[in-house]
């Protein structure tokens, strides 16, 4: 393997971290291979002695408290929920992590809020249908009490004119207030 | 050799390693590295978590070839921390050592 396969090989599985640590992180690992060279050694060495990246970036990613689900990484790296934190200093670990949640979330709004779009391309007309269908119970009802001219007939004919109607309305607040919650969330 | 195990000595290894003096990523990479067999990479991530425990602090000196290398200083917390795993490590092998049947140190 040369630097620039592990180079690559190490950010593609730090992509869940920020950038800037990234590049933080690639920097150390250039510094290492420019030491590295100077003291003689080849590329092929070095890396052999660095090892797998694929194992290096997941040391990084388990440092960050409660990445994944994964057990061991979690028990070699207890952090104290109370841990004492010095006024004016924050946590980087902690602040990386929730900006990378922040980001997360918002990806996932985002795809959200583009799928309820694509659903509701569907949804609105079938609603306005729907919406609209009691008219014609309501024509049919002129015939159907014509020929069985009871109060039975009247009441199931209305209530079901009514549930039709509050149906399709329903379903317009519901799908219109998603559709503009994912949107806040998304933060387009 | 055991993985936790080891990744727990590591910590010593590095911290002792400041302790006599500061010294950039390669130099405490290749030390640990000829004397473990452990990956060379994983002592990366190692020192960003220690860094990250206030264990020790960087700073960048010109090297006399090329860019400017990052240095690492053993802080007091750090110095506190190595000695308290120090004290622990030979506990723990004179421990081992007796139960081996070996001499106790």
């Amino acid at each position: 393997m040369t630097k620039q396969e592990f180079l690559q090989h190490l950010n593609v599985h730090l992509q869940p971290l920020p950038a800037a640590e990234r590049e933080d992180i690639l920097a150390d690992f250039e510094e290492h291979f420019q030491a590295g060279a100077e003291s003689g050694k080849t590329e092929e060495q070095i890396c052999a002695e660095l090892g797998n990246p694929y194992t290096c970036a997941l040391q990084y990613l388990r440092s960050v408290p409660n990445y994944g689900s994964n057990a061991e990484g979690q028990a070699a790296n207890p952090v104290p929920p109370a841990a004492p934190v010095q006024p004016g200093s924050v946590n980087p670990v902690q602040q990386a992590k929730e900006r990378n949640d922040t980001r997360l979330n918002r990806t996932l709004w985002g795809i959200f809020f583009f799928v309820l779009v694509l659903i509701a391309i569907g949804a609105y007309p079938t609603f306005a249908v729907l919406m609209l269908s009691p008219l014609i119970v309501l024509f049919i009802a002129i015939f159907a009490v014509a020929a069985v001219p009871t109060g039975l007939m009247v009441a199931f004919l209305i209530s079901l004119s009514a549930f039709l109607f509050v149906a399709g309305l329903q379903g317009i607040i519901e799908l219109t207030w998603l559709l503009k919650y994912s949107y806040r969330r998304a933060g387009f | 050799m055991n993985t936790q195990f080891k990744k727990g000595v590591l910590e010593l290894c590095v911290l002792s390693l400041l302790k006599q003096g500061d010294k950039y990523g390669y130099e405490l990479a290749d030390t640990v590295g000829r004397e473990i067999d452990v990956s060379e990479g994983s002592i990366y991530p190692l020192l960003k978590r220690l860094r990250g425990e206030g264990y020790f602090e960087v700073y960048l000196r010109e090297s006399p070839s090329g860019p400017a290398r990052k240095y690492y200083r053993l802080t007091q917390k750090g110095a506190d921390m190595q000695a308290h795993l120090e004290s622990e490590w030979k506990e723990f092998t004179q421990s081992v050592s007796t139960i081996l049947g070996g001499e106790p140190q």
